[in-house]
């Protein structure tokens, strides 16, 4: 049994490398006003009006029910997750702790509303981003939170079973 | 004569077209087989490297293209996987790079065995194969 968790766990941090060499290639990011308007700056993932300076998306995918999304610009890189969630009380509570960081995006920095469709959650990086802050800390911080988000759903998923289960055992004590 | 050379009508690339693109699919695939079905898989990964359906605008071709190496890299054994990558050259490893995302892409369900692949790959290439599969604008 520790040899089939040691698997597992090489195998997510496989994966975890791959994101992070994929991410830290992708983040290469230099600040390009807007080709369309006058005096503005967009993220080009964002608006996606100009072709050429797109990069290929690209995906990286453990298995069918989890994958990232990296799309790549000259000046934003956009990183969608599709968090594990492999019944429908995880699906209930990965939307609603979702919906608990989206709605407080702002003070996140990185964090985008909304996320792109068929995935859990979205991140928007930009020059300015890596221009304020560490390359490599942004890195990390995109890996930490992949690896805290999946153990804190578990550990609520416990919690929600562990209340169910006291609850219904007072409940029926009752009719006893 | 100098005069007959620069009135000499200038040599346009010519791109490949999609009867040309399946013909080396075909070509691939036999060549994949054939050493797939004499178990010597460094031969059938090389096969299936040769003339990579760049630019191809036909959707099936490339799916097809990226299927054969991913099935190629599946029947490869985990300790075996360093011994193949160390085979390749530099272009041919840029190459398999672009492979592998697409395979993530377009076949999830082998994830763990492509993320070996890609691990090994990146250990023989370095940052640089990743940033080349992102940017190159001929995509596989």
């Amino acid at each position: 049994m520790a040899a089939a968790a040691a698997g597992q766990s090489s195998a997510l941090k496989s994966y975890l490398s791959a994101i992070r060499a994929t991410v830290n290639a992708a983040l290469c990011l230099q600040n390009f006003g807007s080709m369309l308007v006058e005096r503005h700056n967009k993220p080009e993932v964002e608006s996606g009006f100009n072709k050429e300076l797109l990069l290929t998306p690209v995906v990286i995918s453990r298995n069918e029910k989890e994958k990232v999304l990296i799309e790549t610009s000259i000046n934003s890189v956009r990183i969608s997750i599709c968090i594990k969630q492999s019944d429908e009380v995880e699906e209930l509570l990965v939307k609603k702790f979702v919906r608990f960081m989206t709605q407080r995006a702002e003070s996140f920095v990185v964090l985008r509303r909304k996320a792109v469709p068929g995935y859990s959650i979205s991140f928007l990086i930009t020059n300015f981003h890596t221009e304020s802050m560490y390359k490599h800390k942004l890195v990390d911080f995109v890996i930490q939170f992949m690896e805290d988000i999946d153990k804190e759903i578990s550990a609520m998923k416990i919690n929600l079973n562990a209340r169910a289960r006291i609850s219904a055992v007072e409940f029926l004590t009752v009719f006893t | 004569m100098a005069d007959d050379e620069d009135n000499a009508p200038v040599e346009v690339e010519k791109g490949t077209s999609d009867a040309e693109f399946e013909k080396q699919l075909a070509d691939r695939t036999a060549a994949v087989t054939k050493a797939r079905n004499t178990s010597n898989t460094v031969a059938a990964l090389k096969a299936s490297l040769e003339n990579p359906p760049l630019g191809c605008k036909k959707e099936e071709i490339r799916k097809k293209s990226a299927e054969l190496v991913v099935n190629v890299l599946t029947s490869v054994k985990a300790a075996d996987i360093k011994k193949h990558v160390d085979g390749l050259d530099d272009s041919q490893l840029d190459l398999l790079m672009k492979y592998i995302y697409r395979g993530f892409e377009t076949s999830p369900a082998d994830g763990g065995n492509l993320l070996t692949w890609h691990a090994a790959v990146l250990e023989k290439a370095g940052n640089g194969s990743i940033v080349r599969a992102i940017a190159d604008r001929k995509t596989v």
